[in-house]
């Protein structure tokens, strides 16, 4: 994807043109949870990378350049989706991969709970 | 397991149909595979009333008109021009269901309705050089609605506006965004909708027309035949806010429409309108049939106007309810059947310039899902009639030369469509299309 991993241990690809409600849930995570180093956010599927930036910027991400974008063939080509965000979890050199295509909305609320640094209510992979 | 303090990370892993390799100091992910893609246009304001429309199933009158056949045209309809409105830092290129442009006649603008800021954006038409801005409120007496995606710039105080959750309600607002006036179109007339269309207004373009003291209201086609009892178009009195259904004309007698995709793919759903002023007749498009309407006085006729180069529909072997949610069949009509965008009237030229989609290949398209290295292409077609709806020019236009989906509208040079958004993401780009004489007949 070209995009440099540093201590990252997650990351949620988001496709802009997909989901609506994932693309709302991923908005509302990008919002409580762009300062952290542990996750990167990165969009595909977007027709405009300015577009997603002003929208992040609306809901008040202060810091909407550090937001990566990447081509939505290479996300499909390692198994993500057109229409469903990809969550990737890297942990001892490997890479678990998770479609967050369930409609239960329990994964974005386990994803929150991790990321907030409280007690997971159900299982991320 | 790396700390956070690890600079970089490095991992291989193998999943089953795919390979991930990330590896220090930048992380790939390298695979083989295939892609996807999207893709989405405006309006004509007309102040004339047209009076006495008295519609009914006994008025409907067919009439076929007689059209050239495309290879004796003796014109092509291709892109002679193109200008650039420059954006803000807060405006962006319209995203993949598109936005609305519209050209206002007033004040010689093309006004830009951006999604994002919720605010209306105006272009001088000359320069492309933005002049001036209306904020639109979504909260307080002045509220439009959490989610304004369609306007109709009538004039420069009266500016209608519809939006996602407001329960049906039109809004009219000023050059300011002071809410001049609301109408309610659905939510007290129709307590339930079983037999008449929930009005859920087309996208886009051709949704509002007004004419006189009436709005015209092009709503979703139902996807259940018992709602079609009467047309999916509301007009609504400005003055007295009465509103009701036309009774004709009723889209998709002749489908089966448990054989189409679902409601979501609105492309075999939208009802678009736009008016003639000089007639004074309303024209309405239905995506899955090759006639068109005209509406006036007289009564509903039907206009053939088959394209020569759009194709065919593409109709379900089965109800759709018989067909998991990712069927091959089901994609594969969404993305190949040919279709009817909508059409527009231009007031300058005097011409009818009607939307549509090529017939998809599907076996292309197969391959395509099935992770070959092809494409199946997205090409509109653009049939060309005058005032007599008269076929002048049926030809194709691929996305190099416009996107529909992404914006078009009616100028006093002629239909300008979207281009694609390779000059940068603080420019948007449009081509003008125009009939042209065939070089032999020039």
């Amino acid at each position: 994807m070209g995009i440099q991993i540093n201590s990252e241990k997650y990351i949620l690809i988001v496709p802009q043109n997909g989901c609506s409600n994932c693309v709302y849930k991923s908005y509302q995570l990008i919002q409580k949870h762009s300062n952290l180093s542990r996750i990167k956010f990165v969009f595909t599927n977007f027709s405009s990378a300015k577009a997603v930036k002003i929208r992040l910027s609306q809901i008040g991400v202060p810091n909407v350049d550090t937001i990566h974008f990447t081509g939505l063939e290479q996300v499909l080509d390692m198994g993500g989706s057109s229409m469903f965000p990809l969550l990737i979890h890297l942990e001892n050199n490997l890479a678990r991969l998770k479609l967050l295509n369930d409609p239960n909305d329990q994964i974005w609320v386990s994803l929150n709970e991790e990321l907030s640094g409280t007690r997971l209510s159900g299982r991320l992979f | 397991m790396p700390s956070e303090a690890d600079p970089t990370v490095k991992v291989t892993v193998n999943f089953c149909d795919f390979n991930v390799i990330i590896g220090a100091p930048e992380t790939t992910l390298n695979c083989s595979g295939n892609a996807m893609r999207c893709n989405q246009t405006q309006i004509i304001t007309n102040h004339k009333p047209m009076h006495r429309i008295k519609i009914s199933l006994f008025s409907v009158l067919c009439c076929l008109v007689t059209k050239l056949p495309a290879q004796n045209s003796k014109y092509t309809f291709e892109v002679v021009r193109e200008m650039q409105l420059q954006f803000d830092n807060e405006t962006a290129y319209p995203y993949a269901l598109g936005s609305t442009f519209q050209y206002c006649k007033d004040t010689r603008e093309i006004v830009y309705l951006n999604r994002i800021t919720h605010s209306l954006k105006y272009y001088d038409y000359k320069t492309g050089e933005q002049s001036r801005e209306t904020k639109l409120e979504l909260e307080g007496p002045d509220n439009v609605g959490m989610d304004p995606y369609y306007v109709h710039y009538h004039s420069r105080d009266s500016i209608f506006i519809i939006s996602r959750g407001n329960n049906f309600d039109l809004s009219l607002v000023n050059s300011k965004g002071e809410k001049i006036n609301s109408y309610d179109y659905g939510s007290n007339l129709y307590a339930d909708y079983e037999s008449v269309p929930i009005p859920k207004a087309s996208t886009i373009f051709g949704a509002i027309e007004v004419v006189g003291d009436d709005l015209y209201l092009g709503i979703e086609i139902p996807s259940k035949r018992e709602q079609l009892s009467v047309a999916p178009i509301i007009k609504i009195n400005l003055k007295t806010k009465t509103v009701e259904h036309l009774k004709a004309p009723i889209p998709y007698k002749g489908i089966n429409l448990k054989r189409l995709a679902n409601p979501q793919q609105v492309e075999f759903y939208s009802t678009r309108i736009t008016y003639n002023k000089k007639t004074e007749k309303l024209i309405v498009n239905f995506p899955l049939e090759h006639d068109f309407y005209t509406l006036d006085d007289r009564g509903t006729q039907s206009i053939d106007g088959k394209s020569n180069v759009i194709g065919d529909f593409v109709f379900l072997d089965k109800d759709r309810e018989n067909y998991p949610r990712n069927h091959f069949d089901l994609k594969s009509q969404i993305n190949n059947s040919a279709w009817y965008f909508g059409i527009l009237y231009d007031p300058y030229q005097d011409l009818y310039y009607r939307i549509g989609r090529i017939e998809g290949n599907a076996s292309l398209y197969r391959r395509e899902l099935a992770g070959e290295d092809v494409k199946t292409p997205y090409t509109y077609s653009i049939s060309v009639f005058d005032a007599d709806f008269k076929l002048l020019a049926d030809t194709t236009i691929t996305t190099a030369g416009g996107i529909f989906h992404r914006g078009s509208f009616i100028g006093p040079d002629g239909l300008w469509v979207a281009q694609l958004n390779v000059n940068g993401e603080d420019v948007m780009g449009f081509n003008l299309l125009s009939l042209v004489k065939k070089s032999d007949e020039k």
